[in-house]
């Protein structure tokens, strides 16, 4: 039996309120992704950077977010992120061009003692990420 | 003072003018650009107050996480925000009367300063400013800004600091602004009723404690972006107005000097026509 949908709230300063409902939300959780479908327990999620994906009868939607943390409770699902971008407002050729500069710099990093690699290494984990959710995302 | 002199302040004057109005019209478009920052953020401040509501229904005394604890520290740190640059009229002035009340009953502050002019102003006096630093603007990214709190954090937990507070000019309008003193630490929630806590069935992710820390964290950086993006609002407005009463002396002084400009024209082609009227008359 399919469940009904659940509400979506995120927030974060960088961009206006996104109030949406959808029937599967799904959240790049700390110890691992979390699923949320309706009549979810109560709870609190701490987030690190990641994908957050909603599902519904007419498609999926994706949105990249930085570091959150998301209440579940009453089928209302609660996300309070320090950034928040919906896939479609992605720049993809932006983002694919801080990937490269992310590899050079980790490619540099072993020749100048200089430049920090574990900060190289996370950026180039983000532009990834955001590269890979403007792909999924038809109007990017 | 000569013609030519009066002639030359009306130039000089009418210069300033329109170097205030221009700067009126600049203020008056960051004035929009921040208020909309602002909202923006206290839209984002509604939804933290609305997870703290349900947070609060669950928390026993003894699950508070460490920034939500009292602490038993005698010294706080204070941070003030203050603008980089003047002509904002009493903006400035007003927030560090209200710093200097706090002040006089709180003996045991550090103070930190936001901005040149509370860095200026305290440079000259008896009180030693712990920290200073140039202001931040709407567009200082968030890694920044949670850099420079991240010390005062620490501060807190390491027992340094037994409260950390800001103040700073909230915005009310255009033309008005109170002054608040913020308290960021230890993190409090209104709703919170230690006698009343459900029951009911709730899971953190990861664990407990550090979901808690983290909602505490990000509790204590929209705050301190609310004081901020308010004291921005308010100096952006603040300016507005101290940019339109210039234009508006501007034009008041212009009026007085054109109409005293005509009169000496007039007193001195009088005195040349009387002049040369008394020389024909000795000729004839």
């Amino acid at each position: 039996m399919s469940k009904g949908p659940i509400s979506v709230q995120i927030y974060a300063p960088n961009q206006p309120v996104i109030q949406t409902d959808a029937l599967f939300v799904r959240l790049p959780g700390r110890s691992g992704d979390i699923g949320v479908e309706a009549n979810h327990t109560a709870s609190l999620v701490e987030c690190h950077f990641g994908e957050v994906c909603l599902q519904n009868s007419n498609g999926d939607s994706y949105y990249y977010m930085g570091d959150a943390i998301a209440t579940i409770e009453n089928d209302t699902v609660v996300i309070i992120a320090s950034l928040v971008e919906p896939g479609e407002s992605i720049d993809r050729k932006r983002a694919e061009a801080a990937r490269e500069r992310a590899i050079d710099r980790i490619r540099l990093s072993k020749r100048d003692s200089s430049i920090d690699t574990a900060r190289a290494q996370a950026a180039l984990r983000r532009a990834e990420l955001r590269v890979s959710i403007a792909h999924k995302c038809p109007l990017s | 003072m000569s013609i030519r002199d009066i002639k030359d302040r009306i130039v000089s004057v009418e210069k300033t003018k329109k170097i205030t109005q221009a700067m009126k019209m600049v203020s008056a478009a960051k004035f929009k650009r921040h208020l909309r920052a602002l909202n923006g953020l206290k839209a984002y401040g509604s939804g933290l107050q609305h997870m703290g509501s349900a947070l609060a229904r669950r928390l026993y005394n003894d699950d508070l996480p460490e920034l939500m604890q009292p602490s038993q520290a005698k010294r706080s740190a204070v941070i003030v925000l203050s603008s980089d640059r003047g002509l904002c009229g009493g903006f400035n002035v007003s927030v560090f009367k209200a710093l200097n009340a706090l002040m006089a009953t709180d003996e045991s502050i550090d103070l930190f300063t936001i901005g040149q002019k509370s860095a200026q102003f305290y440079a000259g006096k008896s009180i030693q400013c712990a920290g200073s630093r140039p202001g931040f603007s709407i567009t200082t990214p968030l890694s920044e800004l949670t850099a420079y709190m991240e010390p005062f954090i620490e501060g807190f937990l390491r027992g340094q600091y037994g409260h950390v507070r800001i103040v700073y000019n909230g915005f009310v309008s255009a033309l008005s602004a109170n002054q608040v003193v913020q308290s960021l630490l230890p993190v409090t929630l209104p709703d919170w009723n230690p006698n009343v806590v459900s029951d009911a069935d709730f899971i953190y992710e990861s664990s407990k404690v550090s979901a808690l820390n983290a909602f505490c964290r990000k509790m204590v950086m929209q705050q301190f972006m609310e004081g901020l993006y308010n004291s921005l609002v308010s100096e952006e407005g603040f300016r507005m107005a101290a940019m339109d009463s210039a234009s508006t002396n501007a034009k008041e002084m212009i009026s007085e000097l054109t109409l005293f400009y005509n009169r000496s024209r007039q007193a001195a082609i009088t005195t040349e026509l009387t002049e040369i009227v008394a020389g024909a008359a000795s000729i004839t």
